[in-house]
């Protein structure tokens, strides 16, 4: 139950904050750093709220409506560890097979990335099923790598299975 | 004594051109004129998507963009055996008729006005060196204030484009059927309304404006004839019920006129730079390689022929060969021409307007054809435009683009000088300091030169480039 | 805020620079901020299609623009001198306070020779060479339109002409509009900012925030049909155009709310997609602008 695990650590942490944030606010004398500390604590507080909701309800990844079971490592690069993969149903696709999925008359359009297969099918960067000139169906490990290396857009795309 | 006059950049055009004229006693022996953009369209649309083509073409030219979308879109229709509609087509025409009205009165005010006008010194842009202004105080303020009120009806004609169209420059309605979207009530009554003060706006004040000019200028009726060879593909043609509202395709050669057959249009390469598989080619059957090292080529720009034979092509030819102004061949009936036409345009616009149903649907799903081949003729605001396509694996394997400047502005062939080269010959020059004449007759073709251009006439070899 | 004796000196600078910037606004309100600058504005290889939206532009409109905005003093499709006098007054800008405005590629192909502007002292004066002497020397140098930004159209493959965007051969800042074309409104709003207020606040690609800030995707009237999964199946359909290939979702500017030509009409309302012509990668990286068979699921 990693997610539980994570929604757990969260809320110990944004609690630490919010307690350092009140010491704060009795001994800083200037009004002004006095609102942004304020402004600092309400944010704390709605992030608290979410984090409890989490904690009240099991953990439900919106792109993936599979039973949610940790499977094998986690793939290598950028995919981070709140990725769920199904257990049995999980897909596996040659370079060959995907080259079929490129979104055109009835077929989905997928594409890889570091080994993990997504569907942009109905993604809104995948208008005509491309993306900048670069088309579905395809591994596209390197194009991703050299444009958005570290920015967590991998998190939200609907993973369909992997690549070998 | 010969002497070389250089005029580069040659301003108030659209792209940019050089012309270098040989003057012996006050008069043009010889002229080059030299287009100086090279972008290279007809290499970047091979392995596109077909009906991307009808929104890539556009971006030829910012001034006639529309007339890019509809040749494409017709050499698409061609090509995919579609037949639009008629609603589709009054829509579609609708869209060109307001490009029209655009050019015409941008290109009479801005363009050509200020050759003969005396604008407001106080600006910067308006700082003329000539003196040759003719016009007395009264009618010259006259002319310049309507320099400035037309640019608000210009613009409105942009407006009434994008009613329809989406956007200009560069549309979005026009496509493969007719257009995009559907007349609806407010559309086509905001139209017409914008419609009426354009009208309003020619009669009242841009027809007098042009023969005001002419009666101050009349030496320009005798200057700029050139072969008197007419060319026009037709345009607001051939419609179901209404008939044939402004000009069929029509050809005036050696004196007779009789109907257009574009099985006679050839593209000389003699002096142009390309290989020499044959001198001559129809434009679908060969895409010859460059080659610059061709001995006696001076230019990118293919001459485009009739018959063999070098043709005017723009408004006047198609006034001219309608029967509506057959006053005849010079820089001055080319300019009244442009103005007439801009009436007779408004007035089928309305005609159209008058004939559409609001709500129509015109589009369909198409797929793109694995092997075809189309050509889209139309007439437009310079004069014929044509597009020739061939699509091959569903993508463009070959496209050819000939556009009027190609034609009025074409490289000589067979001895023969190109139309405006031939035009330019015989002109007067009567102050070698400031050779207003020769700028006049050129910008009386309405030279458009992102779109293809090149003129010359002599044997020598000038590195020059051209294009679309 | 009433405590004003506080004991941190960080709150007491603050609360001096406030009323510096307010005592320069009122003065700068007073002494009638709106100066005339001079503006040059270069077409290169391209279409000369923004000039033309310029024209097409109300409110302010070209009158307005020649008359109380700028001494503008060239440009090739309106400029009444030709030939060399009309370089003459092109380049006697240098030396002075100007801003210049360019529309269309850098060719590079042959050094420059793929597109002439003119011709000086007797030799051509190259696109190249013309915007890398006005461009370094200028207070401000603007991009206008696809090709200037980043190539374009001009620069699509396999460009033959070796078309680049005007920053890539000048050593200094560029303002970036990108537009194919550029609306009016947003050169005009961009030097407006630039007369009155100085540079505007620019993204990391130096495109004014003020216009190219939220995605069409986002402010798009038909967004409730691509969240619903509601497509068009061809131009024409009054539905979300996602599956006809639309842009919208990596297009940033302003189109759905501004429109175009006095704010009539826009590309979406005409029931055709965006072709993302304001994105940097127009238009090879928005290809295929159309197409019928993409696969139209309904999102769960």
């Amino acid at each position: 139950m990693r997610g539980l695990d994570f929604t757990n650590k969260r809320l110990i942490y944004i609690l630490a904050e919010i307690n350092h944030d009140i010491d704060l606010l009795y001994v800083i004398p200037c009004v002004y750093t006095r609102n942004l500390i304020l402004n600092h604590l309400r944010d704390r507080i709605s992030q608290l709220e979410a984090a409890t909701e989490a904690v009240n309800q099991p953990v439900q990844l919106q792109t993936n409506t599979l039973p949610s079971k940790v499977t094998a490592a986690p793939a290598q690069g950028t995919i981070t560890t709140v990725q769920q993969m199904a257990q049995g149903n999980e897909r596996v696709l040659t370079l060959q097979e995907l080259s079929g999925f490129d979104g055109k008359n009835g077929r989905p359009a997928y594409v890889s990335v570091g080994g993990t297969v997504y569907d942009v099918t109905n993604n809104a960067a995948w208008a005509a099923a491309t993306h900048f000139g670069l088309a579905a169906g395809r591994d596209l490990t390197g194009e991703f790598n050299s444009c958005h290396a570290g920015q967590p857009i991998l998190n939200n795309l609907k993973v369909v299975g992997r690549l070998v | 004594m010969t002497k070389r006059i250089v005029i580069n950049p040659v301003t108030r055009i659209s792209g940019f051109m050089e012309i270098q004229a040989d003057v012996e006693n006050n008069r043009v022996v010889d002229a080059r004129t030299e287009g100086l953009l090279f972008r290279g369209f007809e290499k970047m649309l091979s392995g596109r998507t077909p009906f991307d083509a009808v929104y890539f073409t556009q971006r030829i030219c910012g001034i006639c963009s529309t007339a890019h979308s509809i040749a494409s879109t017709l050499a698409l229709e061609d090509a995919m055996g579609i037949i639009p509609s008629e609603q589709g087509r009054y829509l579609r025409d609708i869209i060109h008729g307001c490009e029209f009205l655009q050019n015409h009165i941008r290109h009479f005010y801005q363009y050509t006005i200020p050759d003969f006008v005396k604008l407001p010194e106080n600006y910067p842009l308006f700082k003329a060196e000539h003196s040759d202004f003719r016009l007395p105080q009264e009618k010259n303020d006259r002319l310049a204030k309507d320099y400035m009120d037309s640019l608000d009806i210009s613009r409105s004609a942009h407006e009434m484009l994008a009613v329809l169209g989406g956007k200009a420059p560069h549309n979005h309605g026009v496509f493969i059927g007719g257009i995009t979207t559907q007349a609806t009530t407010d559309k086509i009554i905001k139209i017409k309304s914008i419609l009426r003060t354009i009208y309003n706006f020619i009669c009242e004040r841009m027809i007098p404006d042009v023969y005001t000019i002419a009666d101050y200028y009349k030496d320009y009726f005798k200057i700029g004839g050139g072969y008197g060879n007419l060319l026009s593909y037709g345009c607001f043609n051939s419609y179901k019920t209404l008939g044939t509202l402004y000009i069929n395709p029509l050809v005036h050669t050696v004196g007779i006129t009789c109907p257009f057959n574009p099985d006679n249009i050839t593209e000389e390469i003699e002096y142009s730079w390309y290989k020499d598989i044959q001198d001559s080619s129809k434009p679908l059957e060969t895409d010859p390689d460059a080659d610059m090292s061709k001995a006696l080529a001076y230019s990118w720009v293919k001459a485009p022929r009739y018959k063999g034979l070098p043709c005017e092509t723009g408004p006047l030819a198609r006034q001219w060969l309608s029967g509506e102004y057959r006053n005849g061949i010079s820089v001055m009936d080319r300019t009244i021409a442009r103005v007439l036409e801009a009436k007779k345009i408004a007035a089928v616009m309305n005609t159209l307007l008058e004939n559409l149903i609001p709500g129509i649907s015109v589009q369909m799903e198409y797929d793109t054809p694995e092997t075809a081949a189309g050509k889209g003729l139309v007439d437009t605001t310079r004069g014929a435009l044509g597009h020739w396509l061939r699509i091959k694996n569903h993508v463009i394997s070959f496209y050819q683009i000939i556009t009027p400047s190609g034609w009025n502005l074409s490289t000589r062939s067979n001895n023969m000088r190109g139309t405006a080269e031939q035009a330019l010959i015989d002109t007067p020059v009567k102050d070698m300091e400031n050779p207003v004449e020769i700028g006049r007759t050129i910008r009386s073709f309405d030279p458009c030169i992102s779109c293809a251009t090149h003129v010359y006439t002599g044997g020598k070899l000038i590195n020059t480039l051209q294009v679309v | 805020m009433n405590d004003t004796s506080s004991t941190c000196p960080e709150y007491n600078n603050r609360l001096k620079m406030a009323a510096n910037l307010v005592d320069k606004v009122r003065t700068k309100y007073r002494n009638a901020a709106l100066r005339k600058r001079c503006l040059i504005w270069l077409e290169l290889t391209g279409c000369s299609g923004n000039i033309i939206s310029l024209l097409d532009g109300s409110n302010p409109d070209f009158k307005y623009l020649i008359s109380h905005m700028t001494y503008f003093i060239y440009n090739n499709s309106l400029s009444v001198s030709e030939g060399e006098n009309a370089m003459k007054q092109l380049f006697s800008v240098l030396g002075s306070d100007y801003i210049l405005a360019v529309e269309g590629a850098v060719a590079t192909r042959n050094n420059g020779l793929y597109n002439i502007i003119g011709r000086m002292n007797g030799k051509p004066v190259t696109a190249l060479e013309a915007v890398k002497k006005l461009g370094e020397k200028a207070a401000h140098v603007i991009a206008v339109g696809a090709c200037a930004t980043h190539g374009g159209v001009s620069a699509a493959k396999p460009n033959p002409a070796g078309c680049v965007s005007v920053q890539s051969v000048l050593n200094r800042k560029v303002i970036k509009l990108p537009g194919c074309p550029c609306h009016p409104d947003w050169f005009m709003g961009t030097l407006a900012h630039i007369l009155l207020y100085g540079e505007p606040a620019l993204d990391s690609s130096d495109r004014p925030l003020l216009f190219y800030s939220t995605l069409i995707h986002d402010r798009c009237p038909r967004r409730s049909y691509f969240d619903m999964g509601i497509f068009a199946k061809k131009p024409g359909d009054k539905t979300c155009m996602f599956k006809l290939g639309c842009r919208g979702p990596v297009t940033r500017t302003d189109c759905p709310t501004r429109q175009w030509n006095k704010y009539v009409n826009w590309p979406i309302e005409d029931d055709t997609p965006c072709i993302g012509c304001a994105q940097f990668g127009f238009p090879d990286a928005m290809e295929p602008f159309i197409s019928y068979n993409i696969t139209r699921e309904v999102r769960k």
